[in-house]
């Protein structure tokens, strides 16, 4: 099962956390100075230092655009590498949540994803396969700059590590603007990336570390994470303050959202992002309970334009034909899971 | 609206917050697309964009060339990417600016593969050791003071 269909901690809050790295080869050049042989060269080195780790490769020219950007779509891969073209291959170990793309903007780029508020354990299972690229590959280092990496902002640990949240209350109370400039005081970056909208109409806020060089691993997990819970703290604190007149508002646009979700025939993104919003709370606050929040998170990334046409094999030629198609789809997708 | 690069009518807007700063961009289709907005994620596009700038200012002129990637320093600073790993040795001088701005550090702490691994574990416990060090004079501890300089001369020495 994919990450963003298993059930995570906080959930009420927290969507998945996710660290990546970045690795390269030496001795071998970055983007167009490579040439295509050097390049498949690569690829097959790092497919044999996987051997044995349950990787499954796939070469990302075998793929058609829409099937590239649903992997995209489900943060399995960024969207430059879907959209890119010249070789490079994805190698994905599904059981460990990881992903490794072969020449994205590094030579590697190794990810773990999973749900909730699990830092420390994505942390775990990306080193114990870089441990592996270390060992096996000619990986670029210097005792200065730490990891080598295409872009001098990945330099040190090439290590991002990020957080998604949903952060409702925050949204509305108008507290986003000044969090964000407390979080880049401590080094941090807060923007809304779940797709087009989604940090006005669905309140999806990734936080991530803006340093890499000085700070070590231990430190960007240790500050991320407790950032994070003082966040999730408030956010809490915000929405139990809601009571009386406000409190019979937020419940009647929840119950509303829920007849929305499954009775519309036609929706666009925009309007899916703001009922999921509606909806997440819902379920937090045990106002929805017959959709769970994980249930809800896989519909959302199952609704986005490539991931609708992939898997319903039918190609909306126009805006509004998708936005009929996407309502079509979370109908049956709620039908079945509430008679199951 | 007439787009930020050329004189035709914009009609890609994009706006952004990150970290609280406001940015928005106003384009034709063609200069959008010319940005590498439809190539992927547009943050992506105006990231590079802002990092570009970031090497452009006041950067120093030199005709070197990477010996193992043949990339110039006026690639580098025009894509605000280098050419190879080997292009941070040939333009360490160079590149030391960009990199303290970015970071405000210039010396990496943290994993290192194995054959690097016993100078760097080295290192980081004595950095460790410092931090304790500079905590324990601020808190006027000066006996766990004077153990942790005992315990760095060692480390140093070992």
């Amino acid at each position: 099962m994919a990450w963003y269909q298993v059930k995570g901690n906080n959930e009420d809050t927290v969507i998945s956390s996710r660290i990546r790295f970045a690795r390269n080869l030496q001795g071998y050049p970055f983007g167009k100075g490579l040439s295509p042989e050097k390049a498949n060269e690569i690829i097959s080195m790092i497919e044999q230092a996987l051997e044995g780790l349950d990787f499954l490769k796939t070469d990302m020219n075998a793929l058609s655009p829409t099937a590239a950007r649903a992997l995209a779509e489900q943060h399995l891969i960024s969207p430059n590498f879907a959209a890119a073209t010249g070789p490079r291959a994805l190698f994905r170990a599904d059981g460990k949540s990881l992903s490794l793309m072969a020449l994205e903007e590094d030579h590697i780029r190794l990810q773990c994803i999973l749900p909730g508020l699990s830092l420390y354990d994505a942390y775990r299972l990306a080193a114990a396969c870089d441990d592996r690229l270390d060992e096996k590959l000619p990986i670029a280092f210097d005792e200065e700059l730490g990891y080598l990496t295409r872009c001098p902002t990945n330099l040190g640990t090439g290590m991002r590590a990020s957080v998604m949240l949903f952060l409702p209350a925050l949204t509305d109370a108008g507290y986003i603007p000044s969090l964000a400039e407390q979080l880049a005081k401590l080094g941090l970056t807060m923007r809304g990336t779940f797709g087009e909208g989604s940090a006005a109409h669905g309140a999806l806020y990734q936080i991530s570390n803006q340093v890499t060089l000085g700070v070590s691993e231990e430190d960007i997990l240790h500050k991320l994470t407790e950032t994070v819970e003082n966040i999730i703290g408030k956010e809490r604190r915000l929405r139990k303050a809601v009571t009386g007149e406000a409190a019979l508002l937020r419940e009647d646009r929840i119950s509303r959202a829920e007849g929305t979700l499954r009775y519309a025939r036609r929706l666009t993104s925009e309007e899916l992002f703001s009922l999921y919003r509606d909806l997440k709370q819902g379920i937090a606050l045990g106002i929805v309970t017959d959709i769970t929040s994980e249930t809800l998170n896989a519909l959302l990334i199952a609704a986005m334009p490539a991931m609708l046409t992939e898997h319903s094999g039918e190609h909306p030629q126009t805006p509004a034909a998708r936005d009929a198609l996407r309502a079509k789809f979370i109908k049956q997708a709620l039908e079945v899971k509430t008679h199951e | 609206m007439k787009c930020e690069r050329c004189e035709n009518d914009a009609s890609f807007f994009y706006n952004e917050t990150v970290n609280g700063k406001k940015k928005s961009l106003a384009l034709c289709a063609d200069c959008a697309t010319k940005a590498g907005f439809f190539m992927g994620s547009a943050a992506t596009a105006l990231e590079n964009d802002l990092y570009s700038a970031l090497f452009q200012k006041k950067q120093p002129h030199t005709q070197k060339l990477c010996p193992t990637c043949g990339t110039a320093w006026q690639t580098i600073t025009a894509n605000g990417m280098v050419g190879c790993p080997d292009c941070y040795k040939t333009f360490r001088e160079e590149l030391g600016v960009s990199i303290r701005r970015l970071h405000g550090n210039t010396r990496h702490v943290g994993r290192a593969p194995a054959k690097h691994g016993a100078t760097r574990e080295k290192e980081n416990r004595i950095s460790a050791l410092r931090a304790a060090l500079k905590t324990a004079i601020a808190a006027e501890n000066f006996e766990e003071a004077a153990r942790l300089r005992d315990e760095i001369r060692a480390a140093e020495q070992a």
